[in-house]
């Protein structure tokens, strides 16, 4: 039974490992309305200086520096984004790529936001036209003059969101507001919105489905109980418009203290061989001084005694 | 061996006799000073290239991040090594009640506590911030071998000083009578050991229980230190290095390194100090069948050590055994076990070859070897690490000592050699109340 159990896991691992290495030796394909997709992020050098960090904090590890081919030796080779065959891709194809993941390769979707990712192509694009201008100069007048955030809203206006926490039932209330053409502040209905919980990589989804605001421009959602929050059960939430794209882009952000503690055990903190001195095991201390204590004690006890020779004679 | 006692007169005829003999080399001296400039010499230049080390860093020698153990480290365990003789001759085998030893145990002492003490030397001139050596102390971790090892080098140095000390307290009275004329602040080195010796028969108790219990007390101890030097390199899980015999290893090879060592000195005291009526072709011929003995145990260990892991050729053990075997050592491997172990140790099972010309040349082969065995333990493994470094500059790749570490691996060696000069220089290398005391002469003159 016990072997039976083992020899399925052990399939099922080299199944699933030939899966991943098999995935990754077919080409990537990017269904064709996501290839066409264009970078919403206008191009500045801030915004080319926002990529470069991003890349370095997220991309480099794997993809290595541009240019100079030194990815991770991984099967198949993270693709250097300097190098011809990254940069024959769309923008909309590199978007797909960072945004689902594949094999080694991360999903992204909700580690970085939609406009990281687009400035991280923006500075990718940036290599390109460095190595072909020679100058090491970025050129910027050979894109499009206005390439601005998308702000496609219900009236052409963004919208506004507020986040709240209701203690009573822990749930989340999300309203969505947007300023119309007499000035008023009201209420924006039927804008998704999608609310998640950050954790240390990525963003944890509250709800699995994404609702529209009500007529009242509020949708709500409520919270697990049984979520680790931090030592003291704080979740930081935070919720956004599900497709910025189409409604423009609006988020807030809140802490709640609606999780579960965390019991936080600083391994450090234990006594263990690896550990530092201060919490190294009681035995290996007791065991040194007490051996240590054993032989000096016994070395003096032999020098007091040797003294005695020096005494004359009673 | 029962003692015959002596008459009152004979006893003194034979203690003068004892003394004159003893005693003559501490003042008859010749090529002393000679001696010692040459030692001083060495010092300066040594002294001249620890401070390039010191001023330059250790980017002056071949250690670099594949090999940072180099050929200081193989000298620190040499030393360690080597030192193990005095709990060797004067525990072990004082023990067992052997007489024979009595002419040659302060020769062992003397040669244990100088490989000790400049042990810990050694382990400092490896440090490239000797500055932080402190550090050891204050934050070392009781985890780690690191923390014992120091720890129990200078507990093994105290016990060996005071092993090598107590029997000079009836010397020391011996020395104020006979040698009233030596210079003062040598006489005060006397007045102060001596302790009042009126070799009465409480002081003789006192000093022979005090013997007794140390003797006892620096066997674990000195076990402690080798196998704790040893853990250095067994408690990580390099090929090679990760071996659950390496302590009992090393012990049994640090008995060959010191009975090596103890024949060499015994023959140059012998015929350097005119001491052939005491340490005699006998005395030759015992540590010939003890050097057999041990190199017969380290031989065994060796096969243990090198031949079952060899059975199995692991991959990474395969690395290291194939470089050893038939690769880059093997011409120093196969020198050293059987030129300077197997050869040496296989002569001397016959007795003719148990004279003292013969077996000073042996020793000094087995002396070598011990010493290189050392360099083939630490050294070569480092050279097949399990994450090998991406793009290593080819200097990683091998490691030949450069003339500073060869300059300070001749330093300690030096230094050695001085404390043994300055000993037998300040003392006499048999324990003259001792010999007497087995020759049957009265105790209660022997002061």
């Amino acid at each position: 039974m016990k072997s039976n159990l083992k020899l399925f896991l052990a399939l099922s691992l080299l199944w699933s490992a030939t899966l991943v290495m098999g995935q990754a030796t077919v080409p990537w394909q990017v269904p064709a309305a996501k290839k066409s997709v264009k970078n919403p992020v206008a191009v500045s050098p801030a915004v080319i200086e926002k990529g470069k960090s991003l890349y370095i904090t997220h991309c480099k590890s794997c993809h290595g520096d541009p240019g100079k081919g030194n990815g991770l030796p991984l099967v198949p080779k993270p693709t250097d984004p300097a190098s011809d065959k990254y940069q024959g891709q769309t923008d909309g194809e590199m978007f797909f790529k960072i945004q689902t993941g594949r094999g080694a390769m991360p999903k992204f979707a909700e580690v970085i936001s939609d406009n990281d990712k687009w400035s991280i192509i923006h500075f990718v694009r940036s290599l390109k036209k460095k190595s072909s201008a020679g100058a090491g100069e970025i050129i910027l007048d050979t894109l499009p003059a206005d390439l601005s955030v998308a702000s496609a809203s219900l009236s052409g206006q963004p919208i506004t969101l507020k986040l709240k926490y209701r203690d009573s039932d822990t749930s989340l209330i999300a309203t969505l507001t947007i300023v119309n053409e007499e000035g008023e502040t009201v209420p924006a209905p039927g804008v998704p919105v999608a609310f998640f919980i950050r954790r240390y990589f990525g963003n944890l989804p509250i709800s699995e489905e994404v609702d529209h605001t009500n007529q009242e421009g509020r949708v709500g959602v409520s919270i697990p109980r049984n979520l680790p929050g931090d030592t003291s059960g704080m979740l930081h939430i935070f919720a956004r418009i599900a497709e910025p794209d189409k409604f423009g882009a609006a988020s807030d952000s809140i802490d709640a203290i609606c999780g579960k503690p965390s019991v936080m055990v600083n391994i450090t903190e234990e006594r263990t061989l690896w550990g530092r001195s201060r919490v190294a095991p009681l035995y290996i201390i007791i065991t040194f001084f007490g051996a240590l204590l054993i032989v000096w004690g016994t070395m003096g006890y032999v020098v007091m005694n040797v003294m005695k020779i020096a005494k004359k004679e009673a | 061996m029962s003692v015959n006692k002596l008459s009152t007169e004979e006893s003194y005829k034979s203690l003068d006799k004892i003394e004159t003999d003893l005693l003559r080399p501490m003042t008859h001296h010749k090529g002393f000073e000679l001696w010692i400039l040459f030692l001083i010499l060495i010092f300066i230049v040594g002294g001249y290239a620890y401070f390039i080390q010191l001023r330059d860093g250790l980017g002056v020698t071949a250690m670099r991040d594949y090999s940072s153990w180099g050929m200081y480290i193989g000298n620190f365990v040499f030393f360690v090594a080597a030192s193990l003789i005095g709990m060797f001759i004067s525990s072990v085998l004082g023990l067992l009640k052997i007489k024979w030893i009595t002419p040659i145990t302060r020769i062992a002492e003397m040669i244990a506590l100088a490989f000790a003490m400049w042990a810990g030397i050694v382990i400092v001139i490896d440090m490239g911030r000797p500055d932080r050596l402190l550090n050891v102390f204050l934050h070392g971790r009781f985890q780690s071998p690191i923390l014992w090892d120091v720890t129990v080098v200078s507990t093994y140095v105290a016990i060996s000083l005071l092993l090598l000390l107590l029997p000079l307290i009836p010397d020391a009275a011996i020395i104020r009578r006979r040698l009233p004329n030596l210079p003062k602040w040598q006489m005060k080195i006397y007045d102060l050991l001596y302790l009042g010796w009126e070799a009465r028969p409480e002081q003789y108790r006192i000093i022979k229980k005090a013997m007794r219990i140390l003797a006892i007390l620096i066997i674990p101890v000195a076990l402690a230190i080798h196998t704790v030097t040893s853990w250095l390199f067994a408690a990580t899980l390099r090929a090679g290095w990760d071996s659950a015999i390496f302590g009992p290893y090393f012990v049994s090879g640090a008995f060959v390194a010191g009975v090596a060592a103890v024949i060499i000195a015994m023959y140059f005291f012998r015929y350097n100090y005119k001491l052939s009526d005491y340490i005699t072709d006998f005395h030759f011929n015992r540590m010939g069948q003890v050097l057999v003995l041990v190199s017969a145990i380290y031989i065994y260990f060796n096969l243990n050590e090198y031949f079952v892991p060899a059975y199995k050729m692991r991959t990474a053990e395969k690395l290291h055994l194939d470089e050893m075997f038939t690769g880059h050592w093997a011409i120093l491997y196969w020198f050293t076990q059987i030129a300077c172990l197997a050869i040496p140790s296989f002569l001397l099972i016959f007795k003719r070859m148990r004279r003292p010309f013969t077996m000073l040349w042996l020793s000094v082969l087995v002396l070598i070897g011990a010493w290189l065995k050392r360099f083939l333990i630490v050294v070569p493994v480092q050279q097949h690490p399990y994450l090998p470094i991406q793009n290593v500059p080819e200097s990683f790749h091998h490691y030949i000592p450069t003339g500073i570490e060869i300059t300070l691996t001749i330093l300690p060696f030096a230094g050695v050699l001085l404390i043994i000069t300055i000993i037998a220089k300040l003392f006499p290398v048999i324990s003259v109340w001792e010999i007497a005391h087995e020759k049957g002469v009265d105790e209660s003159i022997i002061k």
